[in-house]
């Protein structure tokens, strides 16, 4: 492994310790891409990191590579690595572990009763996926390093996401005693133990996201689940003044009627897109405002399709200097429009 | 070709065939208010309109006058002007609720259903599992209709990574509750009431002793107790389930599908109608939300600007900016709806814009009334 001059924990995105991250919220908010961009800015500020797509969920990793992603992390680049799980791989692996013997898994695995089993017994899907992320976790090299400095997990949507973090506690509860017991008892302390393990929340600056990100909040806080930071996603950074909006507006009122369809377009963009920002920035400081420390940001993407270059746009604007210059902006910086210039430039040399 | 849109009379001529209407989405375009808003306009139309919700965002739901998880339907009060005999319900579904209610329908004892009720791994399955939500939002569906009581019942269909999980869950539910070989490899076990490899005879006993073995016994014992205590009321409950199942291919059944303009949204309500097809259920029609609105295709030049009064060079190339990301977006959106009605076999297809305001009561879903009939 190359030596890492530049990591510094301290300066890590978001200001995250190391740890394993559970990127979740609710449906359509961008959680995938929220995951591969932080999974990018980690690796970029120095550590060894591991995105991690679960079951079902097949997207973060696909955002970064087009190659297929398997249980074995596959290289994607300098110090990043991705990597998929499934029940089934995960059960694989814990029946050789407690079996000892492959052929005695591999026939265990094979047998249909399986199937049922897993179906019906609850939790044990979730405790088999946890129990891998937790060894990921806790795995060293031979100088008795961490494998990986960070590990980011694509999750379940809201709802699901919440099941899957509070099962191994479920689980310890429901069977106290057995190897299963061991297990849930292993995985649930390292769920809700905050220097290893957290939750990143991703929120778009409308009513309803706003509002689940909320309630997502405090469910995960009463389950004893570390919510390690909030993203505030797709977030128009206005380019114009409420004084420039009100003349674009009232230009646009004394148009003749034959004008050009192109200069009514134009004008009706900026009293459109800046009352979206109004509106957005009311959305914002309701999230902020029932959260610890202020939602990090990120900036709404102008373009038809998210592609790669978009994705290291929205890497470096998770950095702390991305972040300063973002937060700056959206406080209204007397440097302003041309600030937010910048921001729409970086989008569009992307694309 | 051309998205078809809808004329005044398109969206309600095929929703006055209907008698249940599957609302179907993945999570986070606009599902609820979608289903809502449709209700609410039949309801204004004079239909006796029932709406089936799962986890309403909270404002909507008190709009509707649903204030928690209660499984009962509610009144909504209509705004006035609708036509005479309209009537609004609404129902938070509560999944717990409706499965414990299925058990105590079907099981023939009352040992019976206090010996499933009281298991405590079919109390977790019946709480949390997310395959059971879908399953029991069309339980509830079926007693709804077959009580009579409403023209038309609404389905908003729970968050799901695919529209398509909605159409297999009552299959998934009897594998589910199925679970045959699982209890005949460990019945002997079972009954002796410890599970080890001497207890299990036959050429699975074995990889039965080897489950054990990575699970402990409780939890082997505690899973085939609780599929044990459901084989009494297995036969009644699969017979439900696919009558339950037979209600997607009842001409009286539409489904409507809501998707974004985004890529992978479009492509599985693609995905979602070829589906339908396949299994000749009827396809209602797509409603694309969050749609960009429509630019002309032309910029305004720099002289155009700049002959604006008190347009500044450096707002003229802000406005200028702002102009060509929004066509970009418009233009995009536009070619979204266009493939989508394409590849759907011009299908009915409905696009709301981006609104600027959210969608969180009666009025706001009221606004949305003249969208939906093009």
């Amino acid at each position: 492994m190359a030596t890492r001059p530049h990591f510094d924990p301290e300066q890590l995105p978001l200001g995250l310790q190391p740890r394993t991250i559970f990127v979740t919220g609710k449906g359509g908010v961008g959680k995938s891409t929220v995951a591969a961009a932080l999974a990018l800015s980690w690796r970029d500020a120095g550590a060894r990191t591991l995105l991690v797509e679960l079951d079902g969920q097949a997207s973060a990793a696909s955002l970064l590579s087009p190659r297929t992603i398997g249980y074995e992390p596959t290289p994607l680049g300098e110090h990043l690595a991705a990597m998929r799980i499934t029940m089934l791989d995960a059960l694989k692996e814990y029946a050789r572990l407690r079996l000892k013997v492959k052929a005695l898994a591999d026939r265990l695995v094979s047998n249909p009763v399986i199937d049922q089993f897993t179906q019906a017994a609850p939790g044990f899907r979730d405790l088999l996926i946890l129990g891998k992320l937790w060894s990921l976790s806790a795995a060293t090299d031979n100088r008795g390093r961490h494998v990986w400095d960070a590990i980011v997990v694509d999750s379940p949507a809201t709802g699901h996401g919440v099941g899957l973090l509070n099962m191994a506690g479920v689980v310890a509860k429901m069977f106290p005693v057995g190897p299963i017991a061991t297990e849930a008892k292993r995985v649930d302390a390292f769920t809700r133990d905050p220097k290893r393990t957290g939750v990143v929340l991703v929120s778009l600056p409308e009513e309803l996201p706003v509002t689940e990100t909320l309630e997502l909040r405090d469910q995960l806080i009463e389950q004893g689940v570390t919510v390690a930071a909030t993203v505030l996603n797709g977030l128009l950074v206005d380019r114009f003044t409420d004084a420039e909006a009100a003349q674009a507006s009232a230009l646009e009122a004394q148009l003749p009627a034959d004008a050009s369809p192109a200069v009514r377009h134009a004008l009706e963009t900026v009293s459109w897109e800046h009352g979206r920002c109004v509106d957005q920035a009311a959305e914002r400081v309701r999230l902020d405002a029932g959260l610890d420390e202020p939602a990090c940001v990120l900036p709404y993407m102008f373009a038809p399709q998210l592609e790669r270059d978009h994705l290291t746009a929205l890497s470096q604007w998770l950095s702390p200097a991305g972040q300063e210059v973002l937060m700056r902006q959206l406080a209204g910086a007397s440097d302003g429009p041309s600030a937010a210039a910048a921001v729409h430039a970086a989008a569009g040399e992307t694309s | 070709m051309t998205a078809h849109h809808a004329s005044p009379t398109e969206l309600s001529g095929r929703l006055d065939r209907l008698g249940v209407l599957l609302v179907c989405g993945s999570g986070g375009v606009g599902k609820t208010s979608v289903a809502a808003a449709i209700a609410l306009d039949e309801a204004m139309r004079g239909r006796r309109v029932c709406v089936i919700t799962i986890d309403p965002a909270k404002r909507l739901a008190q709009a509707m006058g649903l204030t928690r998880l209660e499984d009962r339907e509610r009144k909504v009060k209509l705004p006035q002007g609708g036509t005479a005999g309209g009537s609004l319900h609404a129902l938070m579904l509560d999944p717990k609720t409706a499965f414990d209610r299925m058990v105590t329908e079907t099981a023939s004892t009352d040992e019976e259903r206090d010996r499933i009720l009281g298991n405590r791994v079919y109390q977790q399955v019946s709480g949390s599992s997310s395959g059971t939500q879908e399953y029991m939002a069309l339980e509830r569906l079926y007693e709804l209709d077959r009580g009579g009581k409403y023209d038309l019942i609404v389905v908003d269909t729970p968050p799901a990574a695919h529209a398509k999980d909605m159409l297999e869950s009552p299959h998934r539910m009897l594998r589910f509750l199925e679970g045959k070989s699982l209890r005949w490899f460990l019945k002997p076990g079972a009954k002796a009431g410890k599970l080890g490899l001497k207890a299990l005879g036959g050429s699975n006993g074995p990889v039965v002793g080897l489950l054990q073995k990575i699970t402990g016994a409780e939890m082997l014992r505690d899973t085939t107790e609780f599929l044990e205590s459901m084989e009494g009321i297995y036969g009644s409950v699969s017979d439900r389930i696919r009558v339950v199942d037979r209600m997607f291919g009842s001409p009286n059944t539409g489904f409507l599908a809501v998707t974004s303009p985004e890529r992978e949204s479009v492509d599985q309500a693609v995905a979602f109608w070829e589906l339908l097809e396949e299994r000749r259920y009827c396809f209602v029609g797509t409603v694309v939300n969050r749609v960009e609105p429509p630019a002309p295709g032309t910029y305004a030049s720099d002289a155009e600007l700049d002959a604006l009064e008190g347009i500044d060079e450096s707002l003229a190339a802000r406005i200028a900016a702002a102009q060509v990301d929004h066509s970009a977006l418009a233009s995009r959106d536009r070619s979204r709806l266009d493939e989508l009605a394409r590849e759907t076999g011009d299908a009915l297809t409905i696009s709301i814009p981006r609104l600027a305001r959210m969608v969180n009561d009666l009025d706001g879903l009221r606004a949305l009334a003249p969208y939906l009939h093009g």
